[in-house]
């Protein structure tokens, strides 16, 4: 079933510089996509539309059969809220706040907050999940890089939302924490059925993923899905292969 | 966790900032109280010095208060009853006096026989004054001890009392008033019933206690409503006292309202600086689902938190501080402080209106903050301060508005335009601040470029308008602080200016010498010999204008033209009390307005009058001015003079025993002929120097006349005055010094914060190679800019507010502060560099490598 639809949408900053230029890619339920291109191809402003922080100067944005490109203001922000988590490159976290609190902070402002026990309960589980269940208490500044970003991932998971977006997670990670990071994404959305978006420049980032689509210059210029048969080097020199021949550079 | 928890995380895990924070926010609530507790305690110490004196009464009504009344009739039941009914009336008592108005009548003039009820006010009579003991009863009489040894009777002695037009009474001494007052001698206190049922029928008067001395005149207004025959005595005297107190007030509530202000000010610039701290993290809020309500809910709870903390450090401190100064002996503004209170009702006034004043300066940065888009957590820079139009516009409008207002206003004269032009001023200024610092640093920048190639100087401006939130909210503070005390100086000034021209008019001259015997005694005036005049004028010191007057002849004139003051009217004719004076009349009459111009001129009968007494009293030139003598026990005798001239109204010649009319004028030598008087008795002497009254003092004494007369000296009174100036001066002194503690606490705060922030970019400086000593030179001279820039804009505003405020006082403008606000402007980068100085050293003794990697 398809969670999330873009349909021929534009972004316009200046005029005759389109940021997306009638773009359309779907999102099934379940699904865990990779968007890659080029600096600068629109990845982060796909993201922000989707998520519905910006709006498109033309076409629409359906979620789960709304559309949300009409949504005002408190309608958005109740979407982000239960429906979309969020990991950013900078992991965000609000440094007065513990890492149980910084998980917890998402539940504050949702309508029909459950008890504060079970939410409690709920972050302890997911940083345990997460592997830092013995952090709980510690400030981000004493923190690891690998650590905040778990600890920004259970802050999106923690209001059951419909799909996690996350741009370039492991941008300010070194490979061995990408890896960490992206296994325990890998294993939420397994286990725990989210659908994922990642923005990400690393192939074997790439690679946790069902499928990845390719931007350039604002246009999805291929859509690879792949089949869970695939090895993950397989998926790394398929991804290599089409960057190449879109005429991409290979970072 | 709540919203509400992460406030207060907020506030727990960043202790030296809310720390900062509430230290300069209680300042401003301990300021309050404290001055709150003073004013309350020297208002109480008065109140009670005066009821010491005067009793807790604040009015007497009676048909009859005094000898000269008239209507001997006493109080009724039905008086009583109304009186009691007025709303503002707590209590009321009654004063029984039967001989007053009929001393002669009975020969009562020895003994004053009054009667009290035993009710709670009859002690608060100033003719009660016997400690503990209790109203006398039936028959029973408290005098004084001096009555006692008088008539050889003491405590318990059965005496006889003649109570006229009635027989005598036998009544028994039961007591003593109070030794010390040696007012009461003659009083013999009685039972007001009884006294009634022996004399005349009573009560003669009323007290009434109000719930507020501030009643007292409407109350007095209502009672003469209800019945025009009822005199009111609304006991003046302690309106006196009270006003001497009560001129404080104004001057405390306008340093209370500064404060307020310039802490409200202190706050928003700390808010606005946390703010865009907080804008990513604001943003991540958003971006996980705070809607605004949430963001707005968050930054007031942290104003709650903040402000209660303070408000109640404030408090303590304040009140605590209070007491302990006035615990020490102290006289202010001519009261004894022998009492303290704490006016908690006023105190909670004015603190509820400081913690309003934090939120509504608040709702600006909170409203920002609560529109932090959430997709900014993505962008690094969150300044998004540019020129639009819209605001271009607004400023535009705003300055051709003021300055058409201010024009107005200038050439119309009037005092709302005035007021509306301050206005208008005040919130251009603070409306456009934003812009005109930019385009200001811009201006700073571009002048220093050319001068000084260090990259140490060029770079300060440039940093000050890349934080141009944080420069803008201290340079709101600042300049603040700058308009608020130039106003205050100005006030005081034009308040100077004003009084000293009140002192001037009332001497006109730098020395007056006058006979003893003036005033009242002026029938029985012999003055002084008119050699004195001579004599002093021969001295270097003694300069024009001066001149001499002759001892007066008084007279009853018996033919007024307009005779609105006239006074006497024995037998028909409206009279009023006159006197004609001889003078030098060359000075007036060269510049006359109507009628002769020369003294050669003038015949043996004519007169000289000035402007206003021929406007006061109808004459003109060639009307006769008849003038009786008023002297009763020799044969009356009657004059006849010309008005021959009309000269403009001189300050020598104007007469404050007279007003609003002057003296009639005429040569000595028509004073010799007419009345033959020949001796002066007042000198106004000129002198441009101050120690002159020496020389004068020399002359009375060659010519021994210093028994027969006394120099007045108006510099004295000055000096006098300026003793006064200066209590008030330091009282502004003393708000300069508060509030320049407060710039600095938010210099302090935004530095520090500013710095934070800056921290990776320092480092990288740092490991680019600047010197520690040329980067702590940069980060100073930032400092020095903002407040120096500050204070030219302010002071500019200032002079702008001051000359509005000059014209509505009708002041001159050589009051204008400009001096002043040159000094400020020239010693304002040093706060700036004193406020920096802590953070600066802070910034750069961190450890550069940690914020670079
Ligand atoms: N707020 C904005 N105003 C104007 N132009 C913008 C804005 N945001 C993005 N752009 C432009 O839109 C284009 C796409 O930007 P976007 O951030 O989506 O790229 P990206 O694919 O995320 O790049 P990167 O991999 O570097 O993050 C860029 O050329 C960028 O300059
Ligand atoms: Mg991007």
């Amino acid at each position: 079933m398809v969670l999330l639809d873009v349909n021929g949408v534009s972004k316009i900053y200046s005029p005759r510089f389109y940021a997306l230029n009638n773009l359309s890619v779907s999102f099934e339920e379940g699904s865990f996509t990779a968007i890659m291109g080029s600096s600068g191809s629109g990845k982060s402003t796909l993201l922000h539309l989707l998520a519905g922080l910006d709006k498109p100067t033309s076409g629409t944005i359906t979620l789960k059969g709304n559309e949300i490109t009409n949504f005002n203001d408190n309608q958005l922000t109740r979407l982000r809220n239960e429906e979309f988590g969020f990991v950013f490159q900078q992991f965000h976290l609000l440094p007065v706040l513990t890492a149980l609190e910084n998980v917890i902070i998402p539940t504050s402002f949702t309508k029909h907050r459950p008890s504060s026990k079970e939410i409690t309960a709920r972050a302890q589980t997911l940083l345990e999940r997460l592997h830092i269940g013995h952090l709980a208490h510690v400030l981000p500044k004493k923190l690891s890089g690998g650590q905040q970003q778990r600890v920004a991932i259970a802050r999106a998971m923690i209001n059951k939302p419909s799909i996690v977006v996350a741009d370039e997670p492991t941008g300010s990670l070194d490979s061995f924490t990408s890896s960490i990071v992206m296994k325990e994404f890998k294993d939420l959305h397994q286990f725990l059925g989210y659908t994922m978006i990642i923005v990400t420049h690393d192939p074997t980032v790439a690679a946790f993923a069902d499928r990845v689509v390719i931007m350039n210059d604002g246009k999805l210029v291929s859509n690879l899905p792949f089949s869970t048969s695939q090895s993950m080097d397989q998926k790394v020199k398929t991804i290599h292969h089409t960057q190449l021949q879109n005429g991409q550079m290979v970072e | 966790m709540n919203l509400r928890t992460l406030a207060f995380r907020y506030l727990s895990r960043q202790r030296l900032k809310t720390m900062l924070i509430v230290i300069s926010i209680s300042l401003g609530a301990a300021l309050l109280s404290a001055s709150q507790v003073f004013m309350a305690s020297i208002e109480k110490s008065n109140e009670l010095s005066i009821q010491s004196v005067y009793g807790d009464v604040d009015l007497y009504v009676g048909y009859q208060l005094s000898i000269h009344d008239e209507l001997r009739k006493p109080l009724t039941e039905e008086d009583l009853k109304n009186l009691e009914s007025l709303t503002e009336v707590r209590q009321i008592g009654t004063i029984h006096y039967p001989y007053l108005g009929y001393e002669e009548e009975y020969k009562m003039w020895d003994d004053i026989y009054v009667g009290f009820n035993e009710e709670p006010l009859a002690y608060e009579s100033t003719m009660v004054d016997i400690g503990e003991q209790t109203i006398p009863a039936e028959r029973e009489v408290i005098v004084s001890r001096a009555y006692a040894s008088i008539h050889d009777v003491a405590i318990g002695d059965y005496i006889d009392l003649l109570f006229p037009p009635g027989e005598k009474e036998q009544v028994k001494i039961v007591g003593y008033s109070n030794e010390d007052r040696e007012d009461l001698s003659s009083v013999l206190l009685f039972q007001a019933e009884w006294l009634q049922s022996v004399t005349r029928k009573g009560p003669t008067m009323a007290m009434l206690q109000l719930d507020s001395h501030e009643s007292k005149q409407s109350v007095h207004d209502q009672i003469v409503q209800m019945n025009p025959l009822l005199n009111v005595d609304l006991l003046e005297e302690t309106n006196d006292l009270r006003e001497n107190v009560g001129g404080l007030l104004p001057i405390l509530t306008s340093i209370n309202i500064a404060v307020i202000i310039v802490s409200g000010l202190l706050y928003r610039s700390i808010m606005e600086v946390m703010i865009q701290e907080r804008n990513q993290q604001l943003a991540v809020l958003r971006l996980v689902g705070a809607s605004k309500r949430n963001l707005l809910f968050l930054a007031y709870n942290e104003t709650l938190f903040m402000s209660i903390v303070s408000l109640f450090i404030g408090l303590v401190i304040g009140i605590c501080t209070a007491l302990m100064i006035l615990s020490a002996p102290m006289t202010f503004a001519d009261v004894m402080i022998v009492t303290t209170e704490i006016p908690w009702l006023s105190i909670g006034f004015y603190l509820l209106l400081y913690v309003a004043s934090l939120f509504i300066f608040s709702v600006f940065p909170v409203y920002q903050a609560s529109n932090v888009s959430p997709i900014s957590t993505y962008q690094q820079s969150s300044s998004q301060l540019t020129l639009t139009r819209k605001r271009v516009r607004l400023f535009i409008v705003l300055l051709v508005c003021t300055l058409i207002l201010s024009i107005l206003s200038f050439v119309t004269t009037s005092v709302w335009l005035h007021v509306l032009s301050m206005f208008s001023i005040v919130m251009l200024f603070f409306v456009c601040i934003t812009h005109t610092l930019r385009f200001a640093l811009r201006v700073v920048h571009s002048i220093i470029k050319p001068l000084r190639h260090s990259s140490v100087w060029t770079l300060a401006p440039l940093q000050l308008l890349r934080h141009i939130q944080k420069t803008k909210a201290i340079a709101m503070l600042l300049s603040a602080c700058i308009i608020l005390t130039t106003l205050g100086f100005t006030t005081l000034e034009n308040l100077k200016e004003t009084s000293i021209d009140q002192l001037f008019s009332l001497n006109p001259a730098d020395f007056r010498v006058t006979s003893y015997a003036y005033g009242n005694y002026a029938l029985q005036n012999q003055g002084f010999s008119p050699e004195l005049y001579d004599e002093i004028t021969l001295q270097n010191d003694v300069s024009e204008p001066s001149n001499y007057f002759t001892t007066p002849f008084i007279g009853l004139t018996t033919n007024l033209p307009n005779a609105t003051w006239a006074t006497e009217d024995v037998d028909g004719t409206a009279q009023v009390l006159a006197q004609i004076k001889g003078t030098d009349l060359h000075p007036y009459l060269e510049v006359a307005r109507q009628g002769k111009t020369t003294i050669n001129e003038l015949d043996p009968f004519d007169v000289v009058i000035t402007e206003r007494t021929a406007d006061a009293l109808g004459y003109e030139i060639g009307d006769q001015i008849n003038l009786k003598s008023i002297e009763s026990d020799e044969e009356a005798f009657d004059f006849s003079f010309t008005v021959a001239s009309i000269v403009s109204n001189h300050p020598f010649l104007s007469n404050e025993q007279f007003e609003p009319f002057d003296s009639f004028l005429m040569t000595p030598k028509q004073m010799d002929d007419h009345f033959a008087i020949t001796q002066h008795s007042e000198l106004l002497l000129s002198s441009a120097n101050r120690q002159a009254e020496q020389q004068i003092h020399e002359t009375i004494e060659s010519l021994q006349l210093e028994n027969d007369v006394h120099v007045i000296n108006r510099y004295a009174a000055l000096e006098e005055f300026q003793e006064q100036y200066n209590e008030r001066l330091y009282v502004l002194a003393f708000t300069i010094g508060i509030m320049i503690v407060l710039t600095m606490a938010g210099l302090f705060t935004s530095s520090m914060s500013t710095f934070q922030a800056r921290l990776t970019e320092l480092s990288i400086l740092r490991s680019i190679g600047l010197f520690h000593k040329q980067l702590h030179r940069t980060l100073l001279l930032e400092g020095a800019f903002l407040t120096f820039i500050s204070a030219l804009m302010a002071s500019v505003c200032s002079l702008w507010l001051s000359m509005h405020l000059t014209f509505s006082l009708q002041g001159s403008l050589s009051v204008l502060p400009v001096t002043e606000l040159f000094i400020i402007i020239v010693l304002s980068p040093v706060l700036g560099i004193l406020g920096f100085l802590l953070p600066t050293r802070w910034a750069l003794r961190q450890n550069i490598l940690k914020h670079l990697t």
